[in-house]
């Protein structure tokens, strides 16, 4: 387990867990030919977002994992169904620990959070949706080490 | 006007990384010529333009070293191969997305053992990585990833085997047979990454007991 300090609120996740249900999934998912654009950009990392803003931009990027790209995501493949319900399960989990940071008033939506994760919102909103979601999914090894960074 | 394939002139373009050295490799195909050239590009994913890669324009050779230029942690990475052959023909294959921190494979550890009487002390030396800082310092392997650890062994015979581990460099395996042989394995892992290295393999005697002469 790993303690992921995000300003005041502080969780614990198993990125490794995370980490490896992705990279069983990596080479087995439909390749991102958009190579020009990425949606989880240098610009706007979790970890050069000032501390009290932290916490509320991750779970907004959880939000957007959870809401538009886990469900959305379409394959045959069974078994990568299943890997990413694992995913999404895992993410649930972080999400519903930073919800408890909120209900505690340790995870505030400042100005610089919520402009961040709209220039995310955008990269995302530039592509088509079945791109936008593949492109996502194979950037979720760059969250990982976002989030990776917050301890 | 039907395009001729040309696919048979290049082919398994890929990185190859270990302790963030990123080599780009790359076959000829079944068909090619060896008077065939390459010349590589590379880019940062999320940007438009590709960048011809000094040194590797036009060569015969099958590697190119791209370390200097992929060696920003942060950022992902893409390398194309465009292949020429003498009749004009050519081809161009791109890698898979490239992350160091992802792919690269760490080396088995630098390890000094000091066998004495009774124990065998084992010294890790760090281990300098191609990246630099903003200041230009150095990093090591245990800058790069903050959760590394070192596993001993200590094989005293078939069936018995001492170990340690831990994030120090020095290790000593105490209450050993004097002037007996030993063989150590030392390697190094990472398991944010699920990393591990070969082992590093050691052959230490301790020394004669002088105590009791």
């Amino acid at each position: 387990l790993k303690t992921l300090h995000l300003g005041s609120c502080m969780i614990t996740s198993s990125l490794q867990a995370i980490q490896s249900g992705f990279s069983e999934i990596q080479d087995r998912q439909p390749k991102d030919e958009i190579i020009d654009l990425r949606i989880l950009r240098k610009t706007q990392p979790l970890q050069d977002t000032k501390p009290a803003g932290q916490c509320c931009l991750l779970h907004h990027v959880l939000r957007l994992y959870l809401d538009r790209v886990f469900k959305n995501y379409q394959t045959p493949d069974h078994r990568i169904l299943q890997k990413i319900s694992g995913l999404a399960n895992s993410f649930l989990t972080i999400k519903k620990d930073l919800w408890l940071c909120h209900v505690h008033m340790a995870c505030p939506c400042g100005e610089e959070a919520m402009e961040k994760y709209s220039q995310l919102m955008s990269h995302f909103k530039e592509l088509q949706p079945p791109a936008a979601v593949v492109k996502a999914l194979g950037e979720l090894d760059i969250l990982l080490s976002w989030m990776e960074e917050m301890d | 006007h039907i395009a001729e394939d040309t696919s048979d002139l290049l082919q398994h373009v890929k990185f190859q990384s270990s302790n963030f050295e990123n080599i780009l490799t790359w076959d000829s195909g079944p068909e090619s010529a060896p008077d065939t050239v390459y010349s590589v590009q590379y880019k940062t994913y999320g940007e438009t333009e590709w960048q011809a890669k000094e040194g590797c324009q036009r060569i015969t050779r099958k590697s190119c070293n791209l370390t200097m230029e992929t060696g920003n942690l942060t950022d992902l990475y893409y390398a194309r191969v465009t292949a020429i052959d003498a009749g004009g023909r050519s081809a161009t294959k791109m890698t898979d997305r490239f992350s160091s921190l992802q792919h690269t494979i760490i080396k088995p550890p630098d390890v000094t053992c000091i066998p004495k009487a009774r124990s065998i002390q084992m010294i890790v030396h760090p281990t300098y990585t191609p990246i630099h800082t903003g200041n230009g310092h150095r990093l090591t392997l245990e800058d790069i990833f903050q959760d590394l650890f070192y596993h001993l062994k200590l094989h005293i015979n078939h069936t018995y085997q001492m170990h340690l581990g831990g994030k120090q460099r020095e290790f000593e395996f105490f209450g050993l047979t004097p002037d007996t042989e030993f063989l150590g394995t030392i390697v190094s892992s990472v398991p944010t990454w699920s990393k591990e290295s070969a082992p590093y393999v050691c052959r230490a005697k301790t020394l004669p007991d002088q105590t009791w002469t």
